[in-house]
C-alpha cells in the first residue's frame, strides 16, 4: 500500500475520480439524473479527502480543481444535452475531464503534464458534442481538431525538450552542448503554446470561444471552472520552474486582454460575451503566473475569484437556451434572485470596485508593474478597464426587468444552492481577501 | 459615536436594501434618511472637535503593495459629505415628485442609494485604494443612470460615452497603485512616500492622479461625455453631473495637492487644461439648441476654473468655488427639471420660450442661480470664490487670469442666452404645470446657498488650513465681498447676460451659434468599432481560418521569442 501513499496528491485524487467515472460509465443504462449527480458529488468529495487529510501547498491545485467540480456539478442540467439519457455520459466525462485536470494542475513532468492535458480537452470536446443540434457537433468537432493541434504542438516540444535534455522533468538543465540551451526554451514556449489552449491564450484562444457560442451550458461551466483552474495553475508551475518563458506569457496574455476587449464590445449577446470574457481572463491569469513563483498567491486568488464569478453567472443562466441577446434580456423570464446574481457575477467579472474581481486584478497589476514592465501593464490595465463596458452593457436591461413577472418565476434548489456558495466565495474573497490570500500564499 | 462617523457611507445602504426589496410606504420614502445621515456625519464632525478620524484595517489585502483599507474624516472630507449630503437631500425629495409617474422610480431611488454610498466611500477614502473603490463605484452608478430610461435610444450610448471616458481615469488609478511601493498609498502623505521608488517619480504619479481627474471631471479632450450624460433624468443631472460626481477630480486634485505641488510641469498643464476648458466649453454652451446640454457645458467651463485654480496652486480656491458651484448648478439643473417637468419632457429651447409668466418662482429661481453662476459681486455665493480664482491666476500667470476672465463674459453669454431663452417673454404657447412643494422646496434651499453659502468663505480657510496644507503655501487666501477684480469680473458678466438678453430677443428662443463639428470624437468611435467588428469577425467559425491563426500565431510567437533572447 505504500506505493499507493507515494503518489502525487493529484494522481490520487485522479484515481478516485477515474473509479468513479468507470462506475458510472458502467451503470449508464441504468442511472437516472439525480443518482448521476449524487455520484459525481460524491466522487469530488472521495478524491478530496487524501488532500483534506495532509493539507499542503501541493494540495491547493487539487482541492480547487474538485471545488470547481462541485460546483459546476450544482449548475448540470439535463435538458440542455441532445438526450437526458446522455445525463450518465455526461458526468462520467466531467469526472475524467476533471481527473485530468488533477493531473495538469500538479503535474511534475511533462508527461504528466501532457496525460492532464488530453484527458481535460477530450472529455470537454465529448462534452461539447452531447448538445442540442448540429451547432453543438460542429462546435465539438472544431474543439477537437484545435486540442488535437495544441495536444500536437505539445508532444513537439517535449519530444525536443527530452532530445536537448534527456529529461522529461520540468526543470531539467540543458546537456551541455552549445545549441541545446536554445532548443529546449524553444521546447518550453511550444509546450506553454499548446497549454494556452485550455487556458484560452492568444493565439490559442479559438477553442474556448467556439465552445462558449455552440456547447451546452454544462459543458461552458465545465471548460469556464474546472479546466481553467488546472490550466492555470499548471501554467504557473511552468512559468516559476522555467523563468524564460515569463516575458513571453507576459505579451501573450496582454495580446488576451487586448483582444478580447475588442472582440467582447461587438457582442450583442451573452454567449459571445462570456466567450470573450474566457479569454480575457485567460489572459490576466496568464500574466499573473508570468510573473513567477513571488506571484503564487496571486495566481490562486484570481483563480478563486473568477471560478466564483463565473460560477455566479452561469448558475445565474442555469436553464436559459439561445443566445440570450441583449436586447432581449430585459424580458427573459429569469426571477429576482437570479438576475441580481448575474449583475453581481458581471461586475465581478469586470472588475468593477468594490468587487473581489477588482480586488484580484489590482493584485495582478501590482505584481506585473514590478516583473512584466511598466508598459505591458499599461496595456493590461486599459484593456481591463476597457473590458468593464461589454460586461455592463446588459445590467441597465437586467436590472429594469420589462415585462418579467419576478414573483412567477421560480429558481431551483440546486441553482439557489450554486448562487449561495458562489456568492459566499465572491462575498469572502470581498470582504476579507487576506484570509484566502494567506491561505493561498 | 465619533468613532462612527467615517463609516458614514453605509448610511445609504440599508434605504438601497428597503426600496429595491419593495418596502416603504413608496418608493423613495425609505431611502431619503440616508442623505440625510451623510449631511449629519459631516455636520457633526464639523461641530465637535475637528480631530482627523481614521479607521485602518492594516492587512485588507495583502497580495497588494499597499494592502490597508484606509478611510479618514478630516475637515476637507466633512465639508465634502455635507455637499454631498445636502445637495442628494434636496435631490431625493425633488425626485419624489418627478419621478413620480415612472414606473422604475423604485430602480431609480436605490440606484441613487448606491451612488450616495459610493460617492461618500470616494470622499472618506483614506488611501488609493478605497478611493478606486469609490471612484469607480460613482463612475458604475452614473452609467446606470445615464442609461436609466431604457427606452430612448441615446441613453445607453451616452452611458457607455460615460463610462469609457471613465475607464481612462480608473486605469490612471490603477496604475498609480500599481506603482507605488508598498505601504505608501495613503492619501494625505503621496508626497512623503518613498517616491524614489516611482519611475518618474513624483510627476508621473501626480500625472496620473491629473488624467484621472480629468477623466472624472470631463476636462480637456476627455469633455464630451458630459453633454451626452444628460440623456438621464434630470435629478441625476443635477446630483451626479453637477455638484458631486464631477467635482471628484477637482476633490482628488485637492487632496492630493502636496503631491501636485512636487510636480510644477505637471501642475501648468492643469492651469491650462482648466483655462482651456473653461473657454471652449464656454463657446460650445452657446452652440446647443438643447437647454440640459447648455447648462452640461456651462458645468464644464466652471470645472476649468476649478481646475486652473489648482494648476495657480490655489487649491482652497478650487474647493471654494466647488462648494458654491454645487449649491447654484444645482439649483439650475433642478429649475431646468421643474421646465422640462412643466413642458412634457420638452427639452428645446426654441420650444420653451416664454414661460415666465407660467413659472414665476421658478424663474426668480433660475435667476438667483444665473446670477451666482455669473459671480454677482456681494449678492451671490459664485463671485467669492470665483475671485480668489481670478486673484489666484493674475497673480501666477497673468495671461491665463486674464483669459479667465474673458471667460467670465462668455459665462454671461451663456446664462443669459438660457434665462432669457426659458423665461425671456410671456408670449409661450405652452401650457406649463407649476410644480409641487416637492419640487420648489430644494429649489428654495439651494437658492439660499447659492446666496449665502459665500459669507462662510474665511471659516472654510480657517477649516481646511491643515487639510490642504494651506501653511505650506505662505499666507492663506482672504476671502473678501467686494475688490476692484471681482467687480470688473461682475460687470462683464452682467454685460454678457445683457447682451445674451438682446440677442435671444432678437433671433428668438431658438438663438444660438452655429455649432463646430468635433471629428474626432466620432472618428475614435468608429475606428473602435471597426476594430471591434474585425477582431470578433476572425471567430467566424471556418476551421481552416482557425488553423492557420494558431499555426502563424505560434510562428510569431517562436519569432519573439528568438528575437527577444
Amino acid at each position: 500500500m505504500q506505493w499507493l501513499l507515494d503518489l502525487p496528491h493529484g494522481v490520487r485524487s485522479a484515481a478516485v475520480l477515474g473509479l468513479f467515472a468507470t462506475v458510472v460509465l458502467v451503470g449508464a443504462v441504468r442511472l437516472r439524473t439525480a443518482s448521476c449527480s449524487a455520484i459525481a458529488l460524491l466522487a469530488s468529495l472521495f478524491a478530496a479527502i487524501p488532500t483534506i487529510l495532509a493539507p499542503t501547498a501541493e494540495t491547493f491545485p487539487v482541492l480547487l480543481v474538485l471545488t470547481a467540480l462541485i460546483g459546476c456539478e450544482l449548475l448540470m442540467r439535463s435538458d440542455d444535452l441532445a438526450d437526458a439519457q446522455h445525463r450518465a455520459e455526461s458526468v462520467a466525462l466531467q469526472l475524467l475531464g476533471a481527473a485530468g485536470a488533477c493531473v495538469l494542475a500538479t503535474a511534475q513532468d511533462w508527461l504528466s503534464l501532457l496525460i492532464g492535458f488530453e484527458s481535460m480537452s477530450l472529455a470537454v470536446a465529448v462534452l461539447a458534442g452531447l448538445g442540442r443540434g448540429v451547432r453543438s457537433l460542429e462546435v465539438a468537432f472544431r474543439f477537437f481538431v484545435l486540442s488535437a493541434v495544441a495536444a500536437a504542438t505539445m508532444v513537439y516540444g517535449i519530444a525536443l525538450f527530452s532530445y536537448a535534455t534527456g529529461s522529461f522533468a520540468l526543470d531539467a538543465a540543458p546537456l551541455v552542448h552549445p545549441g541545446h540551451a536554445a532548443l529546449a526554451r524553444a521546447a518550453v514556449l511550444l509546450i506553454a503554446l499548446g497549454l494556452a489552449f485550455e487556458l484560452a491564450v492568444v493565439p490559442s484562444h479559438l477553442g474556448t470561444l467556439g465552445i462558449c457560442y455552440g456547447a451546452p451550458l454544462s459543458c461552458i461551466t465545465f471548460a469556464m471552472t474546472v479546466s481553467k483552474v488546472a490550466a492555470a495553475l499548471a501554467m504557473m508551475r511552468l512559468c516559476a520552474q522555467r523563468p524564460e518563458l515569463q516575458p513571453v506569457v507576459a505579451v501573450l496574455a496582454v495580446l488576451s486582454i487586448v483582444w478580447s476587449t475588442f472582440g467582447g464590445l461587438a457582442q450583442q449577446h451573452v454567449r459571445g460575451m462570456l466567450a470573450y470574457s474566457a479569454v480575457g481572463h485567460g489572459g490576466f491569469l496568464a500574466l499573473a503566473a508570468a510573473c513567477g513563483p513571488a506571484a503564487q498567491g496571486t495566481v490562486g486568488y484570481y483563480t478563486l475569484v473568477y471560478v466564483a464569478s463565473v460560477a455566479l453567472v452561469l448558475a445565474a443562466l442555469s436553464g436559459q437556451r439561445g443566445e440570450l441577446s441583449f436586447a432581449e434580456i430585459a424580458r427573459t423570464p429569469i426571477g429576482g434572485m437570479r438576475r441580481f446574481a448575474l449583475v453581481l457575477g458581471l461586475l465581478s467579472l469586470a472588475g468593477v470596485p468594490p468587487s473581489p474581481g477588482f480586488l484580484a486584478k489590482i493584485a495582478v497589476l501590482s505584481q506585473a508593474w514590478g516583473t512584466a514592465g511598466p508598459w505591458l501593464t499599461i496595456g493590461a490595465a486599459l484593456g481591463g478597464v476597457f473590458g468593464a463596458l461589454y460586461y455592463l452593457k446588459p445590467v441597465p436591461d437586467l436590472l429594469a426587468m420589462r415585462g418579467v413577472d419576478v414573483e412567477r418565476v421560480s429558481t431551483p434548489t440546486r441553482v439557489r444552492i450554486a448562487i449561495a456558495l458562489s456568492g459566499a466565495a465572491a462575498l469572502l474573497c470581498m470582504v476579507v481577501p487576506n484570509l484566502p490570500a494567506s491561505w493561498l500564499s | 459615536m465619533n468613532t462612527l462617523l467615517p463609516w458614514a457611507f453605509v448610511a445609504t445602504l440599508p434605504g438601497l436594501v428597503a426600496t429595491a426589496c419593495g418596502r416603504g410606504p413608496r418608493p423613495g420614502i425609505a431611502s431619503l434618511p440616508g442623505p440625510v445621515l451623510v449631511f449629519a456625519a459631516g455636520l457633526l464632525w464639523l461641530l465637535g472637535d475637528q480631530t482627523p478620524l481614521v479607521v485602518t484595517h492594516a492587512n485588507w489585502l495583502p497580495l497588494l503593495g499597499d494592502a490597508a483599507f484606509v478611510l479618514r474624516l478630516d475637515a476637507l472630507a466633512a465639508v465634502m459629505l455635507c455637499v454631498v449630503g445636502a445637495v442628494s437631500t434636496c435631490v431625493y425629495v425633488y425626485s419624489l415628485e418627478y419621478m413620480r409617474h415612472d414606473a422604475g422610480q423604485r430602480r431609480f431611488f436605490a440606484l441613487l442609494d448606491f451612488f450616495v454610498a459610493t460617492m461618500c466611500l470616494l470622499v472618506l477614502a483614506g488611501n488609493l485604494v478605497v478611493l478606486l473603490a469609490g471612484w469607480a463605484g460613482v463612475g458604475l452608478a452614473s452609467f446606470l443612470l445615464i442609461s436609466f430610461w431604457r427606452e430612448k435610444p441615446e441613453a445607453m450610448p451616452a452611458g457607455l460615452q460615460a463610462l469609457a471616458a471613465n475607464a481612462i481615469g480608473d486605469a490612471a488609478l490603477l496604475l498609480a497603485i500599481a506603482l507605488l511601493p508598498a505601504g505608501a498609498g495613503d492619501l494625505t502623505s503621496l508626497h512623503t512616500a518613498s517616491l524614489a521608488a516611482v519611475p518618474g517619480g513624483a510627476s508621473t504619479l501626480a500625472a496620473l492622479l491629473v488624467i484621472a481627474a480629468a477623466a472624472k471631471s470631463a476636462q480637456g479632450p476627455l469633455y464630451f461625455w458630459l453633454p451626452s450624460a444628460m440623456a438621464g433624468p434630470t435629478p441625476v443631472s443635477a446630483l451626479i453631473h453637477a455638484a458631486t460626481m464631477v467635482a471628484a477630480g477637482v476633490y482628488l486634485l485637492c487632496r492630493t495637492f502636496p503631491l501636485l505641488s512636487l510636480a510644477p510641469g505637471v501642475l501648468l498643464a492643469v492651469a491650462w487644461i482648466g483655462v482651456i476648458t473653461a473657454l471652449l466649453a464656454g463657446i460650445g454652451s452657446l452652440q446647443q439648441p438643447n437647454y440640459k446640454r447648455g447648462l452640461a457645458y456651462s458645468t464644464l467651463s466652471q470645472l476649468g476654473y476649478m481646475f486652473a485654480a489648482v494648476g495657480f496652486h490655489a487649491p482652497f480656491a478650487a474647493f471654494f468655488h466647488l462648494l458654491t458651484h454645487a449649491s447654484f448648478k444645482a439649483l439650475l439643473f433642478l429649475v431646468a427639471g421643474v421646465v422640462i417637468h412643466a413642458a412634457d419632457g420638452e427639452e428645446r429651447l426654441a420650444r420653451l420660450g416664454g414661460l415666465r409668466t407660467q413659472l414665476k418662482s421658478t424663474a426668480l429661481l433660475a435667476f438667483i442661480g444665473s446670477m451666482a453662476l455669473i459671480g454677482l459681486p456681494v449678492l451671490t455665493a459664485g463671485a467669492f470664490s470665483k475671485d480668489l480664482i481670478l486673484e489666484a491666476g493674475f497673480e501666477h500667470a497673468p495671461a491665463l487670469g486674464g483669459l479667465l476672465l474673458l471667460g467670465v463674459v462668455l459665462t454671461g453669454l451663456y446664462t443669459g442666452r438660457l434665462w432669457f431663452a426659458v423665461f425671456g417673454r410671456s408670449d409661450s404657447t405652452l401650457h406649463a404645470h407649476a410644480p409641487g412643494a416637492c419640487m420648489t422646496l430644494p429649489l428654495a434651499v439651494l437658492a439660499l446657498g447659492a446666496c449665502g453659502l459665500g459669507w462662510l468663505g474665511p471659516q472654510l480657510g480657517a477649516l481646511l488650513q491643515g487639510s490642504l496644507f494651506l501653511d505650506a503655501l505662505g499666507t492663506p487666501p482672504a476671502v473678501h465681498a467686494w475688490s476692484s477684480l471681482g467687480a470688473l469680473a461682475g460687470a462683464l458678466g452682467a454685460g454678457g447676460f445683457l447682451i445674451a438678453g438682446l440677442w435671444v430677443r432678437k433671433a428668438g428662443s431658438g438663438a444660438c451659434m452655429p455649432a463646430l463639428v468635433v471629428p474626432w470624437i466620432d472618428a475614435t468611435r468608429d475606428l473602435s468599432a471597426l476594430a471591434a467588428r474585425r477582431v470578433a469577425g476572425v471567430h467566424d467559425g471556418r476551421l481552416v481560418g482557425y488553423l492557420f491563426c494558431c499555426v502563424v500565431g505560434t510562428g510569431l510567437t517562436m519569432l519573439l521569442s528568438r528575437l527577444g533572447a
